[in-house]
Order: structure tokens, then C-alpha cells, then sequence
């Protein structure tokens, strides 16, 4: 094992590394890591959540010995995002430069996946929301099942997408795409996300996890790298460019 | 060529102002503290940018070019400064539209390839007819953003010289929509409207610049100025709905 093991799991998993705590759990299969949101339904990023996946991407997924990650919820969605009413009374409450430090440490924590010099794949299930769409968004490549839902509804309740939607959007969809989507808040099914370039890929639900592995293997093998990154206008990958 | 400016119901407008083509006879075709003082005026939401009479722009006035080559270092100061306009035009921090009837070419195109949307007529033609004239666009064109066109159409409209209607435009993505001359302004006033007109001018601003940070800082400071940005609208929005 190349990380410290946290188990709290009762059932023992002997070929397969594993982390699993209360909001989110990791797994090894077959030289790909599985990071999986596991609170059914909504997977939502709470201040526990993000205490946890900020401790997972600092101390764990960086040695991490292996050649793709999966990221994904569990159950019907990938997450619903920031629970607004808590996260609202939290913010009115408590402006203090604390909260700036915070903040600052949970966009890091999804900036270090993106730095990872292996792939990382999104795989979204239904709704992929506010901070949910930032994480997939923070991801090299989304594939997303046919019913998926995206939205960065932050202006809807008076605020801003806050954990880095404003900078990575535009990357994929363009600039002024990127503007009119944060502006209104507005929701895209699967098959417009991928026509505006935000997802690469659509597959039913249950070939998703196989569309990612393939990816990730494609990616990987490097004989075939144009296939990873075709369609895409912007932001290919750092570890896809140079040879 | 003279800008002119109004403002109606928080949605600005710019005109190009040198009938019957817009043409622009100095590079530096505005001074450019006063069109960021009109970019930065507290009723705007959002703004339009069009040409006086029945075309956008044809770009520069050849006969004045030709002139101005007789003293080309001072040419070269005066175009860096015109193209400081482009990166104001760019960079403003609320939505800027183009409403393109008629001829968009050269330095007319570049304008349009600044802003963030372009809505045109059907009579509308675009293209980049400087190498007809032993020319290279030189107004930024060359590096126009890949936000607003693609790199392979960018690279085949200059070389090639060609003019492109209004459908191949939309198709190419370079344009939002075609549509009726008669239509034209009205509806591109509504699709701003319908942007920003549950929004704030703060919140607005905070989501654009944000937005343009990440051309203009390293991702890492890009992420940490939304984080910035992201607690300023916070605090307003709070402040403003006090219960």
C-alpha cells in the first residue's frame, strides 16, 4: 500500500485498496482509483464533505499509484452541490478572513486533481450542480449519462460560483457561453452540454463506468491520444500536449 | 470615425459612427478613458455595439493607412494603442454584444471578435480582406481569441481573403443567431436583458471579472481572486436582505 489506510468498513476488501469515510469514499480496481460520493441521494458537498475530500486530494490522491482516477456519486446523481440554506447562514454570519482561508483550501483541494499527470475522469448520473459541476468541471474529461443535468445556479441565489466554475468554464465552452450560463443560472441536459463542449462524451448510464475506464485507457496507451481530445476546442489536458 | 453612447433601461449602447461604412481612419478611434468610463458606468448592465447606418464596419480607411505608412513608427504606436480599445472592449465587466448589419471586415471584424457575442443580420457578410491588399490583419485579428473562432477558420478567412455570409458565420460558431435587419437591435437588447436583468450591477461585474481573470492572472491567482470576488458578492447580497 502506498498511503495510510483509514477504514472504518466492515467488510474487507482484500484485492482492492480502500478509504471509506462518512461523505466519500476511495478505491483501487485494476490500476484505476474510484473516488465515489457516497451519500445517496443528492451527494451533497457539505462542510463535512469538503473537510474530507480537502484531506483526500491533499494527503492521499497525490501518491496514489495508479493511471487513472474515476470520479463519481453513488446512486442517481453526481451531487446536488452546496446545501444553499446551510451554506447561506454560514456565510451571513461569519465574514471573517477564516472564512476566506477556507474557502481558498476547498478550490485548492479541486485544483489538485486537476493537476494530476494522470487522467480524471467525471462520470455524472443525473443532476451535477453548483459546486457538484465545479468538481466535474475541475475533472480532464466528463462523460456523463443521457439524462444528466448541469447548472451553475449561484447567481439564481445571489451569489457566484465560488470554487473555481467562473475560471474553468470558458475553457470548455468558450467565453461568452461561459457568461451566459453563470448569469442565468440555467440548467443543460446532457445532449447541449456535450454540443457546447462542457461534457465529451454520452453514454447510457450502465456503460458509463466502462466508457471511463476505456477512456482512461486510451489516454494512457497514448496510440490513439486524437481520440481523447477530438471535438475539444480548449483545454486539452497538460499531460496530453507534450510528448 | 466617432463612438456614440446612450443608455436605455440599464442596457448601453455603442455606436460606430462614420457613415456609410464605419470606417476607421486613426487606429486609436476613441480615447480610451473615455470608453472605459462609459464601460464603467454605475446604470449599465450590459451593451450593445453596432454600426451608423446599413454595415458594422469595413475596418480601416485605406487612403488614411496609406498615408500614416509614411511615418510608420508613429503608425506602430498609434495601432498598440487601438488595439488597447479591443482588450477594453474585451475585458469590460458586463456583457458586450455586437449587432452586426451589413460588412464586418479587417479592422470592423476584429471590433466584433472582441466583444463576447455577435448577433448579425442576413445580409451580413465577415472576412479579413487585408491579404487582397499585400496587408495582415493587424488589429489583433491574427490572435483573435479561439473564444469567438476557431483556429482553423481564423487561419483559412485571412489567408484566404474570403467573405462569409451570415449562415456560414452562425455555422462556424462565430456568430449567436441570425436574424431579420428589422430585428436585429431589439433582440439583441433581449438576449442581454435576458442575461442581466435579475442581476445586480455588482454581482454582474464580479462574475465578469472573475471570468476575465483567468486570461489575465496564473490559475492559481485567478482561483484565489474568485474566491475574493465570490465573498464580496456574498457580503452584498447579505447586507442588501437583511432580514
Amino acid at each position: 500500500m502506498t498511503y495510510s489506510l483509514k477504514s472504518i468498513s466492515a467488510e474487507p476488501y482484500p484485492d482492492e485498496t480502500f478509504v471509506k469515510l462518512k461523505t466519500v469514499q476511495l478505491e483501487e480496481s485494476d490500476g484505476i482509483a474510484y473516488l465515489t460520493l457516497n451519500r445517496r441521494p443528492k451527494n451533497e458537498m457539505d462542510a463535512l464533505f469538503f473537510n474530507e475530500f480537502v484531506w483526500l486530494a491533499r494527503d492521499v490522491l497525490p501518491n496514489l499509484k495508479v493511471k487513472g482516477m474515476i470520479i463519481q456519486g453513488s446512486g442517481r446523481h453526481f451531487s446536488s452541490g452546496t446545501e444553499m440554506a446551510e451554506f447561506k447562514n454560514g456565510l451571513s454570519i461569519d465574514q471573517t478572513p477564516d472564512k476566506e482561508k477556507l474557502f481558498m483550501k476547498n478550490v485548492a483541494s479541486f485544483q489538485i486533481l486537476s493537476n494530476l499527470s494522470l487522467p480524471v475522469v467525471a462520470v455524472v448520473r443525473g443532476c451535477c450542480i453548483g459546486s457538484g459541476m465545479e468538481l466535474a468541471l475541475a475533472c480532464h474529461f466528463r462523460i456523463a449519462g443521457p439524462n444528466a443535468m448541469f447548472a451553475l445556479p449561484e447567481t439564481q441565489f445571489g451569489l457566484m460560483p465560488g470554487c473555481g466554475g467562473t475560471i474553468r468554464l470558458q475553457e470548455l465552452v468558450g467565453r461568452g457561453r461561459a457568461i451566459e450560463l453563470i448569469l442565468t443560472g440555467r440548467s443543460l441536459l446532457a445532449e447541449k452540454a456535450r454540443e457546447y463542449g462542457l461534457i465529451d462524451y454520452i453514454s447510457p448510464n450502465k456503460d458509463l463506468l466502462k466508457s471511463a475506464e476505456l477512456l482512461i485507457r486510451q489516454v494512457i496507451s497514448g496510440k490513439n491520444p486524437g481520440m481523447a481530445v477530438s471535438g475539444r476546442r480548449y483545454n486539452i489536458p497538460k499531460f496530453l500536449k507534450s510528448p | 470615425m466617432k463612438l456614440e453612447y446612450s443608455i436605455d433601461n440599464n442596457i448601453g449602447k455603442i455606436t460606430l459612427n462614420h457613415p456609410p461604412y464605419n470606417t476607421l481612419v486613426d487606429p486609436v478611434f476613441e480615447n480610451p478613458d473615455r470608453l472605459s468610463e462609459f464601460l464603467e458606468n454605475p446604470e449599465l448592465k450590459a451593451v450593445v455595439i453596432t454600426g451608423k447606418g446599413k454595415h458594422f464596419c469595413t475596418g480601416a480607411d485605406l487612403n488614411s493607412l496609406a498615408v500614416q505608412l509614411n511615418d510608420p513608427k508613429a503608425l506602430q504606436d498609434r495601432m498598440d494603442e487601438g488595439k488597447q480599445l479591443l482588450n477594453i472592449i474585451s475585458f469590460a465587466t458586463v456583457p458586450v454584444a455586437a449587432a452586426i448589419r451589413g460588412s464586418c471586415m479587417g479592422a470592423g471584424f476584429e471590433i466584433a471578435l472582441a466583444c463576447h457575442f455577435r448577433f448579425a443580420s442576413e445580409n451580413s457578410l465577415f472576412g479579413f480582406p487585408e491579404t487582397d491588399h499585400g496587408l495582415i490583419p493587424g488589429f489583433s485579428g491574427t490572435m483573435a481569441t479561439l473564444d469567438a473562432i476557431s483556429r482553423e477558420t481564423l487561419i483559412s478567412l485571412i489567408l484566404s481573403g474570403r467573405m462569409i455570409g451570415a449562415a456560414e458565420a452562425k455555422n462556424a460558431g462565430i456568430i449567436e443567431e441570425v436574424l431579420p435587419t428589422g430585428e436585429l437591435l431589439a433582440k439583441t437588447a433581449a438576449f442581454l436583458e435576458s442575461m442581466v436583468a435579475d442581476r445586480p450591477q455588482y454581482q454582474i461585474r464580479a462574475v465578469l471579472e472573475s471570468i476575465h481573470n483567468s486570461k489575465k492572472f496564473s490559475r492559481d491567482e485567478a482561483l484565489k481572486k474568485e474566491t475574493a470576488l465570490f465573498l464580496e458578492v456574498a457580503k452584498k447580497y447579505f447586507k442588501l436582505n437583511r432580514k
